[in-house]
């Protein structure tokens, strides 16, 4: 449901309160030349996005390979605490330097990326008050999961893509020293994981080193190699991964393993809310801000989701009516989750039949948009190490530089807890027309700049998403009730998260209480709803962003319509949504009513000719 | 295998008639060719009011690649029409010929020779009687009746009016079907009459006794929410007034014709060099479907060789999973055990949306420019399905919002073995033909007949070269499943010879039946339906092996030239992004692209 991006950007996003670590240099004069020398507004505006696109790519080396920018495969970036203030410093001269640059004479799309920039620049030196950086471990990330992870999306065509790999794994050490050195930080400045989730990075560690080497997930790429490299190659690059991973990666992981044991886990957090930590209340009403990208509360959003739940629920009742169930709601829940008819008993099948689904639905897609993505995508099962502690699903982008397809990454762990019903909405939200689909056409996004084709903003994504989720009874799905009963448990799953995460960050709910709010919603096993309030608790304010883009993507489509009436055609209305990637809300709102009325115009137009 | 959408190449093979005086059109083109100061200019004016003539002309075209405002109309075709076009074939051709091709750079050059190319072979086809063949056992009225709809937008009442206007159109379809049959049968031009004979059922098919049950009538009884209940009942009422008051009138009086008239005086002989002018329609054939300039012996002889190599490979599977006996036991045995069958059309269907999800994550890594338009696994009309091949692709079309389709055959399930579905998967959907053409159409900067124009060399070669890249991509795991994508091979090894051996050898129809039957896992009854349309299509068969061939040769020498630095992505996007391309002009811009990537590769060092 998250993508791998958002751990990305929150990483580059993140800044340091202070500290006193030996200053970094930074790099501030790439900034200042790029918008030097002659040129007008909007050459420089250009120059400073490459300078800065560059920059990104090579400070987050990570990202650049997820983005399949070139050159940066053998790199890790420097997690130091240090590498954060400069992170920070060059934010500050980056706003400066783009300051500079003369507005005059720039057309409505440098504008829009210059506005676009400034604003999250401001945003990250606002953010400066709330230092993130001192939680980069829990149980959803950290580098207990990043990494295997990272290694399994590098290119692997050929030799020098697997020394890139070996590279990486070579300097995989110091990151994990970086990481102790900035929890220990953590713990002095009173910002610390939550104690109970740091068993399960205890496990995720444990995973990672298993007794044999050529087990491990980070072995992965290693097992399945092109027959375009030559066997004696293949033989050298997997005994050299062997020695590196016994002689450094599992040393590093087992020392970090046993700091969080002695040291960390003892000291760590044991309140939930985000308002316990120092700062915590003005920082988790920043974090609101900065998920859902509007001004709205939390107790506003408090509000709005008990109303939907409400709607939601009305909904639900009318499908439990329809296929004649004797109970009330809570038993029907009940019975969706316990009968056997609703579940598969083999992983196997249950990827088959994601597999089915995801197919269907690629051929009505274009019924409902004319510019569909050229990046593929396959549906392949969560990995063992890290399935117990993941979500049903999530999407892993992909890049089509580097020959990477998207993924839909399903949760084969605990089959009984793989509802049938609930497939067809899943995938309508991971795959398509949800994340893959919306993250891989702004990745192709031509003539723009670069931030604009990665730029991520949750309410943005994964208010498309569940708002796609929304589109599969037009395009001939959830024609099973229960199909239809999932789909909107999922969005009921939404509305109870705005109810929730505010609950627990703002209005002092206890960890029980919003799991009782949770289960008496909607059809959830305990596990799953566990590891749900976990994600709230861990991940504040995220959660809201879904519920929040989605009714403003909903409310600009029933716009549009009333304005255009029969001139309103809805592949035109996706295309305009998405072809300028993902955008704060009130950018996207004033997009959408300028586009409006500029088709109510021409349709006036063309009817006097 | 076959793609229903390669209609342009027969439309543009037109009878030869006395010229007639310029018509209206004749000095279009002529203007069009001469408008722009530079030679570029005058092309691009030319193609693209010659693009538009084709659209009007061919209505039913334009509706498959999506141009808009032709969705009520069909293509004419009286004989006066066929006259007007050739004529205006004729001066197009001319028109063409004014532009100075030697002023002309690069890809235009490309659109000069081909759009030259198309014209000269239609010209050249104007000898032969090919516009009298309308009718057969593989298609003709009595299917597309049936088919009508199918591909047509059906968003608003307007698109179901275009339906009804173009159900409308039918009985005067009949009319020119039934005059250029008859005038067929006079010059000796016929198909088979053992084929023809089992045209009167397919009409039954078509003319249920209840116009509800007719495939005819079938899209108008599945109209979805997008309109109200007062339109799908006004629709409904309409269409179902046209078919039963004028449509099946004027069906069963064709159906009666072609039982009193058109079969009694149907050819017996199979060889297409029985035909008027035979032999020399054959050799044009030949030319026209695989695009070089090899005789039917030399193909015959390359498919004799091939067939040798590919059963040594299949020897090998054998021998890998410890089958006892021969190759024909082998066969036998593929061909009838259970495990190899589904018993439920359900679960065949899951199966080809299970593989090609399988396949579309792995298509980056062998390609760096993808399609844009998507592609769903359909299951095939059961009107049509019992005389059709196991799958074939339906092109899609982004501008109209019509996805591609890998047409699923689910008739008669123990002639679908599960071994032969990862390579049956390649070929029509991914990498195959949904791939390929989609690109095409999908290209920019070139003039639309190269987007969706198709040489058979081309689209079934690289639809046959697809599916060798299984194996790349992690498929034919399982040995049985690779014994299946041997025995795709050697199918097309098999045309080589018993086409040529049958139109150009003096070949029977049982000799073609006996050696199709020897070389590889195939049923009696899908031997025959292989053979059938060999006699009926002369010479398209040729074409997939032709095709892959080259892609393969060129490969290899891509590989062997640029060494190390060699890139399948590269390679895949340079044949594919010019769109479907004849053999020798393929090679030519395989060549240049090679030359400047051997100086490109060579500077870096």
């Amino acid at each position: 449901m998250k993508s791998i991006l958002f751990t990305l950007f929150t990483l580059a996003l993140a800044a340091p309160l202070s500290h006193a670590a030996a200053p970094l240099k930074t790099r501030c004069a790439e900034f200042e030349k790029s918008v030097g020398g002659a040129g007008s507004g909007s050459q420089k505006l250009d120059r400073f996005f490459k300078a800065q696109w560059k920059y990104l790519m090579t400070e987050y080396p990570e990202f650049a390979t997820y983005v399949g920018y070139p050159g940066q495969n053998d790199r890790l970036h420097d997690d130091s605490l240090a590498a954060v203030e400069k992170h920070r410093q060059e934010n500050r001269c980056m706003l400066a330097a783009l300051k500079k640059i003369p507005k005059a004479g720039m057309g409505p799309k440098d504008l829009m990326n210059y506005e676009l920039q400034k604003d999250s620049m401001q945003r990250r030196i606002e953010g400066e008050k709330f230092p993130d950086e001192y939680l980069p471990v829990s149980q959803l990330n950290g580098l207990q999961s990043d990494f295997a992870d990272l290694l399994s999306a590098m290119p692997t065509a050929n030799k020098k893509d697997y020394q890139n790999i070996l590279s990486r794994m070579e300097k995989f050490p110091l990151l994990v020293t970086q990481n102790e050195e900035v929890l220990r930080a953590g713990i002095q400045h009173k910002i610390m994981a939550v104690k109970m989730f740091l068993p399960k990075v205890i496990d995720q560690l444990n995973g990672l080193t298993t007794a044999k080497v050529e087990d491990s997930p980070l072995y992965k790429p290693f097992t399945e190699m092109p027959a375009s490299i030559a066997k004696e190659d293949q033989e050298a690059l997997k005994k050299r991964a062997t020695e590196v991973l016994q002689d450094k990666v599992y040393p590093a992981l087992t020392g970090f393993r046993d700091f969080m044991n002695k040291e960390y886990i003892p000291q760590a957090r044991e309140t939930t809310a985000w308002s316990a930590l120092p700062n915590g209340k003005e920082w988790y009403a920043y974090l609101v801000r900065q998920h859902t990208t509007t001004d709205k509360t939390p107790d506003e959003l408090h509000d709005l989701g008990q109303a939907e739940v409400k709607r939601i629920l009305a909904a639900m009742e009318v499908v439990k009516t329809k296929v004649k169930f004797n109970g009330d709601l809570k038993a029907f829940n009940k019975f969706l989750l316990k009968d056997k008819q609703f579940y598969y008993s083999n992983a196997e099948d249950l990827i088959n039949g994601y597999r089915v689904i995801g197919k269907r639905i690629d051929s009505e897609l274009p019924k409902m948009f004319k510019t569909l993505p050229r990046l593929t995508y396959g549906i392949k099962p969560v990995p063992d190490f890290k399935a117990s502690a993941s979500p049903g699903a999530y999407y892993e982008s992909g890049s089509l530089e580097t020959g990477r397809p998207g993924y839909f990454v399903a949760n084969t762990y605990d089959l009984p807890s793989r509802p049938k019903w609930d497939m067809e909405t899943l995938t309508f939200h991971e795959a398509v027309p949800g994340h893959h689909f919306q993250i891989a056409i702004a990745q192709e996004l031509g003539d723009m700049p670069e931030f604009r084709k990665h730029s991520h903003y949750t309410a943005f994504s994964e208010g498309w998403a569940l708002y796609a989720e929304s589109l599969g009874e037009e395009m001939g799905f959830y024609k099973d009730p229960y199909s239809m009963y999932g789909h909107l448990s999922d969005e009921m799953l939404r509305a109870v998260r705005l109810v929730v995460d505010t609950g627990l960050h703002a209005k002092g709910w206890s960890k029980q209480q919003a799991l009782d709010f949770y289960r008496a919603s909607m059809p959830s096993s305990d596990i799953e709803s566990e590891i749900e309030i976990d994600r709230y608790i861990v991940w504040p304010g995220q959660a809201l962003a879904y519920k929040v883009g989605q009714l403003k993507i909903k409310e600009l489509r029933e716009y549009a319509q009333a304005q255009l009436g029969d001139d309103f055609d809805i592949r035109e209305f996706h295309d305009e949504v998405l072809r300028h990637g993902a955008l704060p809300m009130d950018v996207l709102d004033k997009l959408v009513k300028n586009w409006t009325a500029a088709q109510k115009k021409s349709a006036a137009k063309s009817r006097k000719v | 295998m076959r793609l229903p959408l390669l209609i342009l190449p027969f439309l543009l093979s037109l009878p030869a008639y006395p010229a007639a005086p310029q018509s209206k059109s004749c000095a279009s083109f002529h203007r069009a060719a001469g408008t722009g100061r530079t030679a570029a200019k005058k092309l691009n004016s030319f193609l693209d009011s010659s693009w538009k003539y084709l659209m009007n002309e061919y209505p039913e075209f334009a509706t498959a690649v999506g141009f808009p405002g032709l969705n009520d109309r069909v293509t004419d075709m009286s004989m006066a029409a066929l006259q007007r076009r050739e004529k205006e074939t004729l001066c197009r051709l001319a028109a063409l010929k004014k532009i100075a091709r030697g002023s002309l750079k690069g890809e235009d050059q490309v659109n000069y020779d081909l759009a030259l190319r198309d014209l000269q072979s239609a010209v050249e086809g104007m000898r032969f009687d090919g516009e009298y063949l309308v009718m057969d056992h593989l298609g003709g009225l009595q299917m597309s009746a049936a088919d009508l709809a199918e591909g047509m937008p059906k968003a608003n009442l307007r698109d179901y009016q275009n339906i009804i206007a173009r159900l409308e159109k039918l009985p005067q379809q009949a009319q020119w079907t039934e005059a250029l049959m008859r005038e067929g049968l006079k010059r000796h031009a016929t198909p088979l009459k053992m084929h023809m004979a089992r045209v009167p059922a397919q009409f039954d098919r078509v003319l249920t006794d209840k116009i509800e049950d007719s495939p005819i009538y079938k899209p108008f009884a599945e109209i979805g929410p997008q309109l109200s209940a007062a339109e799908k009942a006004q629709v409904q009422a309409a269409a179902r007034d046209a078919i039963e008051k004028r449509v099946y009138p004027a069906l069963k009086a064709l159906q009666g014709f072609v039982v009193k008239e058109y079969i009694p005086g149907a050819r017996e002989t199979i060889a297409w060099s029985s035909m008027p002018n035979g032999k020399e329609w054959y050799a044009y054939r030949v030319k026209e479907e695989t695009t070089t300039a090899m005789t039917p012996d030399q193909l015959h002889d390359l498919g004799l060789a091939e067939v040798k190599r590919i059963n040594q490979e299949m020897e090998g599977v054998r021998a890998q999973v410890g089958f006892k006996g021969d190759l024909q036991a082998f066969n036998k045995f593929l061909l009838t055990d259970k495990q190899f069958y589904y018993t439920d059309k359900e679960q065949l269907m899951m199966g080809y949306r299970d593989i090609a999800k399988r396949v579309d994550p792995e298509l980056p890594k062998l390609f760096k420019t993808l399609p844009r338009l998507s592609y769903g696994v359909k299951e095939m009309a059961a009107y049509k399905a019992a005389e059709a091949p196991a799958a074939y692709y339906q092109p899609g079309s982004l501008e109209a919002g019509r996805a591609g389709n890998f047409e699923a055959n689910t008739y008669d399930l123990k002639a679908r073995p599960k071994w032969a579905m990862e390579a049956l998967t390649m070929h029509e959907a991914v990498p195959g033909h949904h791939l390929q053409i989609s690109l095409s159409q999908e290209l920019k900067d070139i003039p639309e007949f190269r987007r969706h124009g198709g040489y058979t060399a081309f689209v079934e070669g690289w639809g046959l070269y697809a599916e060798s890249l299984g194996g790349e991509m992690g498929f034919y795991k399982d040995p049985y499943s690779r014994y299946g994508q041997l025995s795709f091979e050697m199918w097309r090894a098999v045309r080589l010879v018993v086409d040529t051996g049958m139109h150009a050898k003096g070949w029977t129809r049982q000799q073609a039946i006996d050696y199709f039957l020897q070389q590889m896992p195939k049923s009696q009854l899908e031997a025959e339906v292989e053979i059938d349309r060999y006699i009926n299509w002369p010479a398209q068969a040729l074409a997939y092996k032709v095709g892959e061939l080259k892609f393969k040769e060129l490969r290899a020498r891509a590989k062997s030239e640029l060494g190390q630095r060699f890139d399948v992505r590269e390679f895949h996007d340079e044949v594919l992004r010019h769109g479907g391309l004849p053999m020798d002009v393929l090679e030519k811009t395989f060549a240049a692209w090679l030359a400047k990537e051997k100086r490109v590769k060579n500077s870096k060092i």
